[in-house]
């Protein structure tokens, strides 16, 4: 079957929200919990093979590879309702068993031990494929298994299978609780070095922005991680709803990001989802219009990014592409007006070095799940004020490094074994707030003549010679 | 009270002859004096012609009993006893019709006779006084001397009430609209008048009245008897040369040989009965003329035989007359009060002249019309403010309407056209094949439709008919859709000709209309899955099934790569199959993907199989009505299109994979940082235009007046609308894609920018060959270096540095330098066409057009500034 995705479940944050993914796509494709299409599902309308395949007794399996380093998680979902879903073949455990102490360093140098039998079954599910579209990866950047084995599988996975893509869904932490893991700053620094330098497309969920939304628009006092990856796996379903219900554009993952990402650097993308549920009461009064849901959208309130106001003046962050996937019964002559009408009031800011526009797709609701919303919107943008959030990391991780606090923890890793002055630490760092740099650059104009390699928006030089790498030489 | 005095004159002058001269002759009877004639003439004329007897009794036993009563005052008991004999007699022999009427008058007479004071009634005179003074004396007749007493007051009655007309109830009894009817149309050519505005409506020439000759009276002289007029008179009614009047050659009519003596007034109304002849030799010479005639077919047929029924009747009136001309000529001599007068037959006669004027006025009007343009004509005299006229029109058009109610029960029902002579206004192209069934076969020929049907209606029994014959004929389907009873709606309900006001054509046509229109539509959208293969299009032809063509590029690319002359369809066709198993398209029906198929269009040289390839859908049987072959052209013009700018976006999906992935290799060297960045943006601004074209295709072009043909669809009575609203959903979809004559320059523009975004795929791959190779080059030179110093050796010496180094300046300057200006030379060409594109789109009719221009450039980024060059 062609375009298969594959999705890899790293750590605890990482299975429990592939687990509620999994939830929502087998309600959505009519699945039961233990892989058997409902009588009800009428074939033709949707395409489980990207995520799913039949096993010979044709019960549907996820294409996923469930990994963790210690099995509480992991022994959660084989003892849930969805524990018979999975091959159990691809749920991996590490024998040590003893997880990864939130630590980076831990988790990296355990994958690379691993890496045989992480690997083993990696080939064997992209054997299972026809023409295999790529990677998903569901982690946090904090922790210590999802961080470090992330790292290292962001690393290793393009050099083994260059044809396909790698997209991250990366729960970045809550900044407001940052007591349970200190070292924290360290590991998200470390893990943003390879989202940027290895994945092809990462969608960030920011805890504090998921946080915020729980509360203060759900009215959730203290919401659970459980509800928090509920709004996690609504938005990893709806935005890949047009892989999984074939339309005329969109079919694709690499048409689904290639629009948003003009340049490989940037390509961190945040989402925003509506109707969030209070607005649920809002809409069963009202008629939810196209141009309501892609105005909701645009509101910073249902996205799920914190983005806090840039300090600069001289900064003004902008849209580099917005794609709007709804949901649901839509009439499409709206879509053109309510386009007109964005456009007219400049409801969006977009980059001033290049083309750009919000791209609208229509999806169709599967219909045989009853939901309340006629319909819903999913946004997943690229927008520089995600640059803020790499700065924000920077700053904390300068918080720590400066004092070199509980550097001595990563030490004894493999990784920083032969190098005393943390180098990897300092070289992280370096690539994110190039990423930062970058990001800022493409909210002017002279980003066409940016060049990477001096980070200035000066014009490129015309000799060669000072083009010359000096620090290889 | 106008009219009654406007005709006086006429009905003084037309009676001038009978009327005073029995006056005169009943005055002589009573008196000697040349005065006292005079006077009690004079007094008899006031009387008939005033209203004097209104306040008379009008009991007619009452009047006996007065008049005798009057009598016997004044002892006069004989007389009185023979009144009553006379009264007896003249009842039971009932020749005299208004007995009431004469009694009046006599008792009126006697009452101004006692008073003999005829001079209160002078006023009263005033009136008839109008008559010529010349013409009373002179309309005396001598020749009426001797005439029974008897015989004067039987004609009476009929000057009474003829020269009272339009006064109180006392004339009710005689028929007066026959009376009036003739004043009024007395004058031929003003009836011809009134339907003058009709355009086929001709004069008819009529025996011109002014040739009659007023011979000078000589009473002297023997003139033609009156008895001897009538029997020619009977002749001539049928046609037939009479002894002296006889058809001229020629128009003029029927003529009496001058030599002849006739009496002025008998001449007068010979002329004007004759006309009656005159009238039914030219209706029966357009029967005899065409009769034989059958080509002229059915219509004309049942218009002869209309006019023959006519006709037919007015014989029985003229057989009726004979026999009592016979009657009369049996008792010739005898006293016979009801004797066939010239006058009598002006009367009787006058309700078939009317009747035979408008119908010879229908034969002038209908010389040259057949069919259903006979039908016209005749609902064109219909409209006649006469009601007897547009009665008699009206019928004649019912029955002549029979042999096309014929031909539409035919039609409606069973879809059949048996129009043998080309007289139904549905006219069948014979030469049609059948699979032009609906669109070409059939079609409503103007100059046959009947007035009263309106085009409106007349286009919805095209189509029931139609209808009826694509079911019998294209879908095998006998279904009866209408019951027996029903069938004879178009029997039972004769037309009204009068389609405002809901007849029962218009009625049942309607009825009929929806009810088979209904059917067909449910018979195409169930038995034949019109909707499925409309999907079907929309799905394959128009890459609606996004993952199966996905899919069909995927593993066609390779295949269609090649010159189109070493493409072949059956390999083309075993990908297809392939393409379909893998996708969602297995699920369709196997109906619908049996249809689909690939096709190769003719090749030019140089073509490769990208130009060529096409998807086919085949349809036949009655869906092939609403994909005729115009519309599977349009299809594919428009799948050409679309699989273009498909293409074109997977094409920049493959750019884009390639340089995330080389990004990846290539980043080390800053060498390339600014080439690729200038690559990168490019591309980007190219995925941009090219995702937004899409986007644009998609809901512009294809969601919405998708959404618009269902919305008709549903929403369609019959199958004309169904094809129509796919029609112009196609246009529609034509237009938006820049497809019709008018958008060519914009096409081409479009195809220039994909040509241009082809080279550039290209070019960046030539690109990335370079780079690679000189980053493969420069890793074998550090693996030199490294491996150099493993073994303890200097890793390069200084030649070889400077060596490296030059290599690299050169790499530079001769190979990245070039591609940085090659890109930006393409971004330029390209920036101006997309310029001119956007500028002339946003200028388009089409709204959704300049639509497309705000999508494209929806950050007002190439309105607002000039593109930055990338060299600066």
């Amino acid at each position: 079957m062609p375009r298969e995705i594959i999705t890899l479940q790293l750590g605890q944050c990482g299975n429990q929200i592939g687990m509620e993914f999994w939830k929502q796509l087998c309600a959505e494709h009519g699945i039961s919990p233990d892989g058997i299409l409902q009588d009800s599902v009428v074939e033709g309308l949707d395409r489980k093979d990207v995520f799913f395949y039949q096993a010979d007794d044709e019960h549907y399996i996820p294409r996923a590879v469930l990994l963790d380093l210690e099995p509480r998680v992991i022994n959660t979902i084989q003892t849930s309702t969805y524990g018979k879903l999975y091959n159990p073949e691809n749920i991996y455990i590490s024998e040590h068993g003893g997880g990864a102490g939130n630590n980076w360093g831990s988790g990296y140098s355990q994958a690379d031990k691993l890496s045989e039998s992480i690997f083993d079954i990696l080939d064997r599910e992209a054997d299972n494929s026809d023409s295999l579209e790529g990677f998903v990866i569901c982690h946090s950047i904090s922790g210590g298994t999802g961080s470090g084995v992330g790292s290292y599988l962001l690393e290793r996975i393009g050099d083994r299978y260059p044809k396909t893509l790698v997209q991250t869904y990366s729960v970045f932490p809550n900044i407001g609780s940052l007591g349970d893991v200190v070292v924290q700053p360290y590991n998200s620094i470390l893990t943003l070095k390879r989202l940027s330098l290895n994945a092809d497309s990462v969608v960030i969920l920011d805890n504090t922005a998921l946080n915020s939304i729980a509360a203060e628009r759900l009215r959730i006092p203290n919401p659970t991680f459980s509800q928090i990856n509920q709004l996690v796996s609504t938005i990893m379903a709806a935005s890949t709803s047009t892989l999984r219900y074939p339309g005329y554009m969109n079919n694709d993952l690499i048409g689904l990001i290639a629009s948003l990402i003009p340049t490989p650097q940037l390509h961190f993308l945040m989402t925003g989802y509506t109707p969030l549920t209070t607005e649920s009461q809002v809409a069963s009064i009202r008629k939810t219009t196209v141009l309501d849901v892609m105005r909701r959208l645009l509101q910073p309130k249902n996205i799920m990014v914190s983005t806090p106001k840039e300090r600069h003046e001289d900064i003004r962050h902008c849209y580099i592409s917005i794609l709007n996937i709804i949901q649901g019964e839509v009439d499409p002559t709206q879509v053109h007006k309510s386009l007109q009408r964005i456009r007219e009031r400049k409801l969006a800011q977009f980059i001033p070095w290049g083309p750009a526009s919000i791209q609208v797709a229509l999806s169709k609701k599967p219909p045989h799940m009853q939901s309340a919303h006629r319909v819903s919107g999913l946004m997943l943008a690229n927008h520089t004020g995600i640059s803020t959030l790499f700065k924000t990391a920077c700053n904390q991780f300068d918080k720590l490094f400066s004092r070199k606090a509980f550097v001595e923890q990563f030490k004894k890793f493999e990784i920083f074994s032969n190098d005393s002055e943390l180098s990897e630490m300092i070289n992280s760092k370096e690539v994110v707030m190039r990423l930062v740099e970058e990001y800022q650059a493409a909210t002017r104009p002279d980003y066409i003549t940016w060049d990477p390699s001096r980070g200035g928006g000066s014009s490129s030089a015309a000799g060669g010679l000072e083009k010359f790498d000096s620090s290889r030489r | 009270m106008a009219k009654t005095s406007s005709t006086r004159p006429l009905s003084s002058s037309s009676s001038s002859g009978l009327v005073p001269d029995l006056l005169h002759r009943l005055c002589t009877n009573f008196v000697k004096e040349q005065d006292q004639i005079n006077k009690l003439y004079k007094l008899c004329l006031n009387i008939i012609s005033s209203n004097v007897t209104q306040g008379v009794v009008s009991d007619e036993f009452r009047l006996c009993q007065r008049i005798q009563k009057k009598m016997v005052l004044r002892q006069r008991e004989a007389d009185a006893l023979r009144f009553s004999e006379l009264h007896r007699q003249m009842k039971s022999q009932g020749f005299v019709k208004d007995t009431i009427a004469l009694l009046q008058f006599f008792y009126v007479l006697s009452e101004d006779g006692e008073k003999t004071s005829g001079e209160i009634r002078d006023t009263f005179l005033m009136e008839s006084m109008n008559l010529p003074a010349a013409l009373l004396p002179s309309s005396y007749n001598p020749k009426g001397q001797g005439v029974p007493k008897k015989k004067f007051h039987s004609s009476t009655p009929h000057s009474v009430s003829f020269s009272s007309s339009g006064l109180g109830s006392s004339w009710r009894s005689d028929p007066p609209s026959t009376i009036r009817g003739h004043h009024s149309t007395i004058n031929a050519s003003d009836s011809s008048v009134m339907l003058k505005d009709q355009s086929t409506s001709t004069s008819v020439r009529h025996p011109p009245p002014t040739s009659i000759r007023i011979p000078v009276f000589d009473p002297t002289e023997s003139e033609l008897p009156e008895d001897a007029l009538v029997q020619d008179l009977l002749f001539v009614f049928q046609g037939i040369d009479g002894k002296y009047l006889s058809m001229k050659k020629g128009p003029e009519g029927f003529r009496i040989p001058n030599e002849l003596m006739v009496h002025p007034a008998h001449l007068e109304h010979c002329y004007k009965l004759a006309e009656l002849g005159w009238l039914h030799h030219k209706i029966k010479a357009y029967i005899d003329m065409r009769k034989q005639d059958f080509s002229l077919g059915l219509v004309v047929q049942s218009f002869l035989s209309a006019l023959s029924l006519e006709l037919t009747e007015y014989y029985r009136l003229v057989a009726v007359l004979e026999a009592q001309l016979s009657a009369d000529q049996e008792s010739s001599g005898h006293v016979t009060s009801d004797k066939l007068s010239l006058r009598r037959l002006v009367v009787w006669t006058r309700e078939p002249l009317e009747k035979l004027r408008t119908l010879a006025i229908l034969v002038d009007g209908c010389k040259n019309v057949r069919g259903g343009a006979l039908l016209s004509t005749l609902y064109l005299y219909a409209q006649h403010g006469d009601p007897e006229v547009m009665r008699l029109v009206k019928h004649l058009l019912n029955q002549v309407y029979r042999p096309i109610n014929t031909l539409l029960n035919a039609w409606v029902f069973e879809g059949q056209l048996q129009d043998h002579y080309n007289e139904f206004f549905i006219l069948a192209d014979l030469k049609a094949s059948d699979d032009r069934l609906w669109h070409g076969k059939y079609t409503i020929r103007s100059n046959m439709l009947p007035k009263f049907i309106p085009e409106s209606l007349a286009r919805k029994i095209l189509t029931v008919g139609k209808s009826i014959s694509f079911l019998r004929q294209k879908c095998n389907d006998q279904t009866e859709l209408f019951t027996p009873s029903q069938k004879n709606w178009f029997k039972k309900g004769d037309c009204t000709f009068d389609t405002m006001t809901g007849d029962p054509l218009s009625h049942i046509i309607n009825i009929t209309y929806r009810d088979t229109s209904k059917y067909l539509l449910n018979i195409l959208n169930t038995q034949y899955h019109l909707k499925d293969h409309l999907g079907a299009f929309r799905k394959y032809l128009l890459l609606g099934q996004g993952d199966f063509i996905k899919h069909l590029m995927d593993i066609i690319e390779r295949e269609l790569a090649k010159p189109a002359t070493s493409c072949y369809v059956h390999n083309l066709t075993a990908i297809l199959e392939s393409a379909i198993r893998a996708t969602n398209a297995q699920y369709d029906e196997q109906d619908v993907l049996s249809r689909l198929d690939v096709q190769l269009l003719d090749a030019s040289p140089g073509d490769t199989g990208w130009d060529v390839f096409s998807l086919l859908y085949r349809v036949d049987g009655p869906i092939s009505t609403v994909f005729t072959p115009d519309t599977m052209l349009r299809y594919l013009q428009i799948f050409n299109f679309l699989w273009r700018a498909k293409r074109i976006e997977f094409i920049l999906a493959g750019m884009w994979r390639k340089q995330m992935n080389h990004q990846k290799q290539l980043r080390n060297i800053p060498d390339f940082h600014v080439c690729l960045h200038q690559c990168q943006l490019i591309t980007g601004a190219l995925i941009h235009f090219i995702s937004q074209l899409q986007y644009y295709i998609m809901f512009e072009c294809l969601e919405c007046s998708w959404a618009e043909l269902l919305k008709c669809i549903d929403g369609a009575v019959d199958l004309d609308e169904v094809i129509t609203a796919h029609s112009k959903f196609l246009d529609v979809i034509v237009t938006r894609c820049l497809l019709d004559p008018a958008s060519q320059p914009l096409l081409t523009q479009l195809r220039t920018l994909f040509d241009r975004i082809v080279e550039y795929q290209n070019k960046q791959d030539s690109m990335f060959a370079a780079f690679l190779t000189e980053t493969e080059r420069r890793k074998q030179y550090e693996l030199t270096k490294e491996s150099r110093a493993d073994q303890g050796l200097w890793a390069e010496t200084q030649d070889e540095t400077e060596r490296e180094y030059q290599l690299r300046d050169e790499f530079y300057q001769s190979v990245i330098l070039d591609y940085q200006s090659q890109f930006t030379i393409l971004e330029h060409s390209y920036n101006d066409t997309l310029k001119s594109f956007l500028e002339r789109v946003s200028d388009h009719l089409d709204e959704s057009l300049q639509f497309l221009a705000r999508r494209l450039d929806f950050n007002r980024f190439y309105r607002g500034t000039e593109t930055v060059s990338l060299l600066m």
